[in-house]
C-alpha cells in the first residue's frame, strides 16, 4: 500500500485516540488533562482498585465505557456501510439497506414490551438483527445469490416488514411505562453503556474486523460487478455471502448495545473515500477510524449539550442527511 | 488449447436455448474467431468458455486458467490504471491477501508489453476507449494463461485501434496461447484469425479454417446481402459490402 495511504490511516489512528482523550476530559464535569493523566495511571497500576478520586469514578464508570462503545460503534457501522457499498456495487447503500437494523430493532422492542431484562433485550435484538438477514436472503430466494438487485430489494422488503411490526409494538404498548423506553430506545444512545456491552461489541468487531481487514482488497474485485470478478477467479456467491454475514454481526451488535443509529453507515464511507480515494484496501481501514471520531464527537457534543441530552440517533440523522446531500450535490459521491 | 463438444444453453429467465449442439477445437496457439450477427449468442458462447455461463449440456475442456477481457466495464469506483491490471493476478492472491510487489512488477511487465506505461499512474475512467481495451488486455496477460478470450475488442474503436487490438491478438501466437475473440465484422477474421466458427441459428453453425469458412457465398447468406472478398495483388484485404 502508498506510504501516503499508511501515513493517513497512522494521523487518523492517533486523531481517535486524541479525540477519545478529548471526549473523556469534556462533560458535565470537565476535567483537566493532568486529572485524566493521574487517574489513567492510577488505574494501570492498581487496576482493580475503586478510586481516590471524583475523576476517577466518572472517568472509568461512567465515561470510558460510553466513549469506547461509541467510537466501537462507528466503526462498526462505517465498516458495515463501506463493504456493502462495494458488494452492492452502490454507494447509497448503508447497513439498513439489507433490513438488518428493522429486524434487530424489532427484536428489542418486543423484548421491552414483554419487560425482559437488559441482557435479554441485547440479545433479542442480535437475535433479530441475524434472523433479518436469513429473512432477506429467503426473499430473494435462489435468485439472489446471483443477483445482487434480489438481495437489496430483498432488504428493502425486510426492513420494511420489520419496521411495520415495531409500529405495531409501538401502537401497543403502554404509553405510561412501556412505551417511553422503546421510543428512546428507538432513537438510539449510549447512556446505558457498561462494561459488559463494551466487550460484547469489542469481541464482535475483533472478530468481524480481523476477517474484513484480512479480505479487503477482494471487495474491489466485487465492484466490478458479478460476472467480470467471477471472470478474473472469485468465487462470488460464498463471499458475498461472508461479506453479509459480517455486515450483519457488526450491525446486528451494534444495534442491540446502543439502539438504531443511521446515517452513519450510509455517510461515512463518501468522506472517506473523498480523503483516501476508492480502493477497499485503504477505504475499509479509513472509515472505520472516520466511524470512530465521528460518534464519539458526536457522543460527547450530546453529552455537554445545553438542551439536555438529545438521543445520538436524531444527531446522527441531522448532520448525516445535509452531509449526504452536500455530497450529492457535489457530485462527489462514489467518484 | 479448446475443446467444445456439442455445448447448449439457455439462459435461467428464458425458455429459449441461444444455442446447441456448438461443437469447436482450436489447437494450442491458434487464434480463432467468432463470427455472427448481433444476437446471435457470440457473447453468451465466450462466456461459457470463461466459465461465468455453465451451459445445460455438452462439455468444454480447456486448460484453465482462462483470461478474459470484456467488451466493455462499467466501474462503480474508479481505479488507478496500475490498480485495474494487477487485479488480473488475483487467482494467485487469494481472497485473504493482498497484491504483493511482484504481482506489480508482472502487472507493469504487461503494461509495457502494450505500450501502456504512460497510462498506469491514470485513472481508469480518464482513458480513451482503446486504452480502456489495451489495460484490460494488460489485464489479462497478467494471469500467464494459456488461453485468453475477448469479447467484441474492437467494438466501438476507430479503425487505427482496432488494428493495433488485432494486432496484439494475433502476436498472442508468438507466445503460444490460444486467442478467441468474437466479432461481428469478417474483415477482423480474415486479419488475424486461423479458425472461424460462424453462429447462423439456433443448431447451425459452421467451424474450419478462415480460407475455408470464410467464402463470398457463406458471408452473403449469413447478413442477407452481397458480400464480396477483394483481392489485391492476388492477396485477400477485405470483405466488401455490395449495397443496393
Amino acid at each position: 500500500m502508498a506510504k501516503r495511504q499508511i501515513a493517513l490511516q497512522v494521523f487518523l489512528l492517533v486523531a481517535l485516540l486524541l479525540t477519545i482523550c478529548l471526549a473523556m476530559m469534556l462533560g458535565r464535569y470537565t476535567i483537566s488533562f493532568e486529572k485524566l493523566y493521574h487517574a489513567t495511571w492510577e488505574k494501570l497500576i492498581h487496576p482493580d482498585s475503586a478510586g481516590n478520586s471524583v475523576e476517577y469514578s466518572v472517568i472509568f464508570q461512567l465515561r470510558l465505557p460510553r466513549i469506547l462503545l461509541a467510537a466501537l460503534s462507528g466503526m462498526a457501522l462505517s465498516v458495515s456501510g463501506a463493504v456493502l457499498q462495494g458488494i452492492f456495487r452502490n454507494p447509497l447503500v448503508g447497513p439498513s439497506m439489507i433490513g438488518v437494523s428493522s429486524g434487530a430493532a424489532f427484536g428489542a422492542v418486543s423484548a421491552i414490551f414483554m419487560a425482559l431484562s437488559g441482557v435479554a433485550v441485547m440479545a433479542c435484538s442480535f437475535v433479530g438483527g441475524v434472523l433479518s438477514l436469513l429473512f432477506t436472503m429467503s426473499i430473494a430466494g435462489k435468485v439472489g445469490s446471483k443477483n445482487i438487485l434480489a438481495i437489496i430489494l430483498g432488504g428493502i422488503v425486510t426492513g420494511a416488514l420489520f419496521s411495520a411490526l415495531v409500529s405495531v409494538v409501538t401502537f401497543v404498548a403502554d404509553p405510561r411505562d412501556t412505551l417511553p423506553v422503546i421510543v428512546y430506545w428507538l432513537m438510539g444512545s449510549f447512556n446505558g453503556a457498561d462494561v459488559n456491552k463494551v466487550l460484547l461489541l469489542g469481541a464482535v468487531c475483533l472478530i468481524c474486523f480481523s476477517v474484513i481487514f484480512k479480505s479487503r482488497y477482494v471487495i474491489n474485485l466485487l465492484a466490478l460487478g458479478d460476472e467480470e470478478a467471477y471472470a478474473l477467479g472469485v468465487d462470488v456467491v460464498r463471499l458475498r455471502i461472508l461479506f453479509l454475514a459480517l455486515t450483519t454481526l457488526l450491525t446486528a451488535a451494534t444495534v442491540s448495545v446502543s439502539g438504531t443509529i443511521g446515517w452513519v453507515g450510509l455517510v461515512v464511507p463518501h468522506i472517506a473515500r473523498m480523503i483516501t480515494g476508492s480502493d477497499f484496501r485503504s477505504l475499509v481501514v479509513t472509515s472505520s477510524l472516520i466511524g470512530g471520531i465521528y460518534l464519539v464527537v458526536a457522543d460527547t457534543l450530546v453529552r455537554i449539550s445545553p438542551f439536555g441530552e438529545i438521543p445520538i440517533g436524531i444527531l446522527s440523522a441531522l448532520v448525516g442527511a445535509p452531509v449526504l446531500a452536500y455530497l450529492l450535490h457535489t457530485r462527489k459521491v462514489s467518484n | 488449447m479448446l475443446n467444445i463438444e456439442k455445448i447448449a444453453y439457455t439462459y435461467p429467465e428464458s425458455r429459449h436455448p441461444v444455442f446447441r449442439n456448438i461443437s469447436l477445437s482450436v489447437a494450442q496457439g491458434e487464434v480463432c474467431a467468432i463470427l455472427g450477427k448481433n444476437g446471435s449468442g457470440k457473447t453468451t458462447l465466450l462466456k461459457c468458455i470463461t466459465g461465468i455461463n455453465k451451459p445445460q449440456q455438452g462439455k468444454i475442456d480447456i486448460l484453465p486458467p482462462v483470461g478474459y477481457v470484456p467488451q466493455k466495464v462499467n466501474f462503480v469506483y474508479d481505479m488507478t490504471v496500475l490498480d485495474t491490471i494487477v487485479m488480473g493476478r488475483y487467482q494467485y492472491i487469494g481472497a485473504f491477501s493482498v497484491p504483493k510487489k511482484s504481482d506489480y512488477e508482472i502487472a507493469r511487465i504487461c503494461a509495457e508489453k502494450l505500450g501502456i506505461t504512460e497510462l498506469l499512474d491514470k485513472n481508469f475512467s480518464q482513458l480513451s476507449g482503446g486504452q480502456q481495451q489495451m489495460a484490460l488486455i494488460a489485464r489479462a496477460l497478467t494471469l500467464g494463461s494459456n488461453c485468453i478470450v475477448f469479447d467484441e475488442p474492437c467494438a466501438s474503436l476507430d479503425f487505427g485501434n482496432q488494428n493495433h487490438i488485432l494486432s496484439i491478438i494475433s502476436a498472442l501466437k508468438v507466445s503460444n496461447t490460444t486467442a478467441i475473440f468474437s466479432t461481428h465484422d469478417p474483415n477482423h477474421v480474415i486479419h488475424v484469425a486461423d479458425k472461424v466458427l460462424i453462429l447462423r441459428g439456433l443448431d447451425d453453425y459452421l467451424s474450419g479454417t478462415t480460407e475455408d469458412v470464410i467464402t463470398d457465398q457463406i458471408l452473403s447468406d449469413l447478413y442477407g446481402m452481397q458480400l464480396r472478398k477483394v483481392m489485391i495483388d492476388d492477396r485477400i484485404t477485405s470483405v466488401v459490402a455490395l449495397y443496393d
